[in-house]
């Protein structure tokens, strides 16, 4: 049992072909009919991806003798990240029958795929792990972070097709046939929510292994330090919705302003701090960005919100509006 | 048969008669003229205000603190403190400041002034430094800023505890009708003959809620809640926040960390004095402490090492002749192991001491934190064998004498040997590769002492270099000599400990573990609160559920008990 790029390429594949089926999915009237073949094919992908996974820890299980998570350098990282969205997604799918939303949440995948087959693949074999790394520490301080940041893709995901529908009308009859903006509001919500916890854990996982490791549990290392500005801006979006009632569109900006933190925590920090010599000494983030991962980077960071802020025409006048506003029971004026 | 009017968007058989009372009601509710030409409906007795007050104090949502316009300056500070859009700022304001630590390199982390003239240019690097930017984790303003999110986490969970515990002892106020129907997302209304408020407060009590009843005159408000968990998990965390920062403010002040090397054989004693190295805030708090001193003894010190199975993926990039490039990256650090035997006050301990495992002697760890490993070289000339140590960064040439000598580009002579230049590779962490040997996780021997070295000189031998061991020479050229070179077996090792004392860590992960605790239960315990206004004949409800589940969760439940016949 060993790795192969073929098994990414597989998967790279038929992620590409489940997009357009969602695509044609939420475009076509009778193209619901195809979805279930998209997430068949989603199911394909991860099941490569996962074979990549079992072989990957295989292979270190042999050169180590002992358990590690494959999530140790970039390329590792990227690909269990798409596959904990996957699999997320595809759980959110059977949980929730609802399969509109594909073609949004493996538009990220996909560009994280082609950042690992086009720019990455040089970097796919096994590497030289630091003492540090083979600790269990690894598995539960990486996969709580990561399901985190999984979670909070799709929640974008759904948040970004609310702001398009919003702000700019651009939507699909599939998704706003069954799908009222409340309701899409509140999923986003969901998701970000079933993540924010995990990101707490992760990050104070994540203490205690630096505790053990180095010596102290907080360095203001450039990933620890993002990971907590991530954090700062989740605890502020959850107690706007929990706390303030802030709801639709912009909870909805909200969400994509915290999912800027998960992306520059992620792989920004790698392409932007490093690359400004504030470099961080966790594992995989080593390597400067090159001018088009940059680009595309910045595109992730920025595309969303300005679609959020630029003027435009807007579907419903949101502040007004009572659905989309807080909803306070009572207020003083209401009264008499 | 039992019969319910109602506001919600609820599937139901009489959905469009509930649509009209609820529109009704809710116009009532919304045009004081309306609601007092209302005869049928009785107004409550206490101002409204108050009902809103219930309402507002019972909910841990939508709290807003507010301000009195005749209030003083600190009045003003508590209302910011207290206030929710505040916190939020503050977060975003300390996010930005964090995030310029992230974009330029900080002094505690190792940058120097050279690094950033080099990087930045005198005038942007004064401007920088004037600001603060350059180790800003540590200036007046970050520190400020993190002290004010300190302490209205303080205020907002006092706040936040008051608020519960009102709830949690008398959370039943009178619930006119109109405090039904000036809810905006609606109530429901049962006609409901039969059930007597003794049954209904049972029913409530069975379905696992906690009641509270306010008898009337021929009516009675009743408050009922489930799952009051939610209520207080929301107070654990708020107050976790405060216990973490506690954690954090005890290890600054009355904890230490540094470095101490240790050679291998050799014993350090390591003494800390607080009063030295504390600011005048810590020395003033920690005046009563001795120092404290530890004796650490470095039984055995190896780094081990192990080889890839498989070609890694830097060999792509190295040129294929160049086979003492390849099988010097063929061996990395598999563990660095101390064999450290600690002391403080009587107090011994011994330790097998590896990356994530560290000793701990007198509420003290010392952990593997870095080493030094030195090598040698022989140099054989004319049969004549003399031994010289190596260090990384650094040319050396065989002179004409027979000497091995440093040199640098002035220093060089043509009638010495070629130059061998001993790298830096690897960020300078092993130059020499010297410890016991594994492959694939078993120990299969031992490794080198090996030695990498750029040959740079007059001769062309189709590679930049050599690696060399003590068991092979590799000759060099000088005219009139026989020049041999070959690693000694001699290393010299130096481990390097960091030891951090924090008696303030196990109260910060402390805080920290009730920090996700409450968060899980926040965000998954479904809080439900249901209002109710009993009268002979019909029964009034309005539920809210905070927490991620159904809205309706309490109508539904009133709905068993209310509609079961």
């Amino acid at each position: 049992m060993q790795t192969s790029f073929v098994y990414i390429l597989i998967a790279y594949f038929t992620y590409l072909c489940a997009f357009f089926l969602y695509l044609y999915g939420i475009t076509f009237k009778r193209g619901s009919a195809v979805l279930p073949f998209a997430s068949v094919f989603l199911g394909i992908g991860l099941l490569s991806q996962l074979y990549w996974l079992i072989a990957r820890t295989y292979e270190y299980w042999q050169q180590h003798k002992g358990f590690l998570l494959p999530a140790t350098s970039l390329f590792e990282a990227i690909h269990f990240l798409a596959f904990l969205i996957i699999l997320l997604y595809l759980i959110f799918e059977i949980v929730t029958k609802v399969r509109v939303f594909g073609a949004y949440v493996l538009a990220l995948v996909l560009i994280g795929f082609t950042y690992l087959v086009f720019f990455l693949s040089g970097e796919s074999g096994l590497r030289e792990l630091p003492p540090a790394l083979k600790s269990y520490w690894l598995v539960i301080h990486v996969s709580a972070m990561f399901i985190s940041y999984a979670s909070f893709t799709i929640s974008a995901a759904i948040a970004l097709y609310y702001v398009l529908k919003e702000k700019w009308n651009i939507g699909v009859k599939g998704i706003d046939s069954t799908f009222p903006p409340e309701r899409i509001d509140r999923l986003s919500y969901l998701i970000a929510s079933f993540g924010y916890p995990f990101l707490t854990a992760g990050i104070f996982l994540g203490a205690v292994w630096a505790n053990e490791a180095w010596g102290r549990y907080w360095g203001w290392d450039p990933k620890e330090t993002w990971a907590a500005i991530a954090w700062f801006i989740y605890t502020a979006y959850m107690h706007a919705r929990l706390a303030l009632g802030w709801k639709g569109f912009k909870a909805a900006v909200f969400n994509l302003v915290a999912y800027d933190g998960i992306i520059i925590t992620f792989i920004g920090v790698n392409l932007i701090s490093g690359s400004l010599g504030a470099e961080s000494i966790h594992a995989y983030a080593s390597g400067k960005g090159s001018l088009w991962t940059l680009a595309v980077m910045f595109l992730l960071l920025i595309v969303p919100l300005v679609i959020a802020f630029a003027p435009g025409k807007s579907r419903s006048s949101d502040a007004s509006s009572p659905q989309h506003t807080s909803t306070k029971p009572s207020s003083k004026g209401k009264h008499p | 048969m039992h019969q319910a009017h109602n506001t919600l968007p609820l599937s139901h058989p009489q959905k469009e008669s509930i649509l009209k009372v609820g529109k009704e009601k809710k116009f009532q509710g919304e045009n004081p003229e309306a609601t007092s030409a209302s005869a049928h409906i009785p107004i409550g007795k206490l101002p409204l205000q108050a009902e809103e007050k219930v309402l507002t104090e019972s909910q841990e949502v939508y709290y807003e603190p507010t301000l009195r316009e005749e209030a003083g300056l600190w009045e003003l500070i508590v209302y910011l403190l207290n206030s929710l859009p505040t916190a939020v700022v503050a977060l975003m304001i300390l996010a930005f400041f964090a995030i310029i630590g992230t974009l330029i390199p900080q002094e505690p982390m190792g940058a120097e002034t050279a690094d950033y003239i080099s990087k930045y240019g005198p005038l942007k690097f004064k401007i920088m430094k004037s600001l603060g930017f350059t180790n800003i984790y540590n200036t007046v303003y970050f520190n400020l800023v993190f002290l004010w999110i300190a302490i209205s986490s303080v205020v907002c969970s006092i706040t936040r505890l008051r608020r519960t515990l009102s709830l949690w002892y008398r959370p039943v106020y009178r619930f006119t009708e109109i405090f039904f129907s000036s809810q905006k997302e609606g109530y429901k209304h049962y006609d409901n003959k039969d059930i007597t408020l003794e049954e209904l407060v049972g029913s409530l009590k069975r379905a696992g809620l906690r009641v509270f009843v306010r008898n009337e005159e021929e009516s009675a408000s009743i408050y009922a809640d489930k799952c009051f968990l939610r209520k207080w998990s929301a107070v654990v965390f708020h107050f976790s926040i405060i216990v973490i920062f506690i954690g954090g403010i005890i290890g600054k002040i009355w904890g230490f960390e540094g470095s101490v090397p240790v050679p291998e054989g050799e014993t350090r004693t390591l003494t800390v004095n607080l009063k030295q190295i504390k600011n005048p805030i810590g020395r003033a708090l920690t005046s009563y402490i001795k120092p404290y001193v530890f004796k650490l003894t470095l039984k055995d010190f190896r780094i081990e090492y192990d080889q890839h199975i498989k070609d890694p993926d830097l060999f792509k990039d190295l040129p294929v002749n160049e086979t003492a490039l390849r099988e010097y990256y063929k061996y990395y650090v598999r563990d660095y192991v101390s064999e450290l035997i600690g002391e403080y006050k009587g107090e011994r301990r011994e330790k097998r001491v590896l990356v994530n495992h560290p000793l701990g002697v007198g509420r003290t760890l010392f952990y593997q934190a870095s080493f030094a490993q030195t090598g040698y070289i022989t140099v054989s000339f004319d049969g004549r064998e003399e031994t010289y140590p190596v260090t990384p960064n650094t040319a050396y040439q065989v002179k004409p004498d027979g000497k091995l000598r440093e040199v640098t580009s002035g220093t060089a002579t043509p009638l010495g040997s070629e130059i061998l230049f001993h790298p830096e590779p690897q960020g300078g962490v092993f130059p020499v590769k010297a410890g016991p040997l594994f492959k694939a996780g078993e120990p299969v021997g031992y490794l080198g002492p090996i030695g990498l070295f750029e040959v740079v000189g007059k001769t062309d031998r189709g590679q930049r270099f050599v690696l060399l061991n003590p068991k092979e020479w590799f000759e060099l050229t000088l005219p009139g000599h026989t020049v041999k070179v070959k690693m000694a077996d001699k290393v010299d090792d130096v481990s390097i400990f960091q030891y951090k004392h924090d008696p303030g860590t196990a109260i910060l992960f402390t805080g920290w573990i009730g920090l996700i605790l409450g968060v899980l239960i926040t965000l998954y315990i479904p809080f439900v609160q249901v209002y109710l206004r009993w009268q002979r004949g019909k029964v009034l409800c309005y539920s809210t559920v905070q927490g991620a589940a159904d809205k309706t969760l309490g109508y539904q439940l009133i709905d068993k008990i209310l509609l079961k016949g």
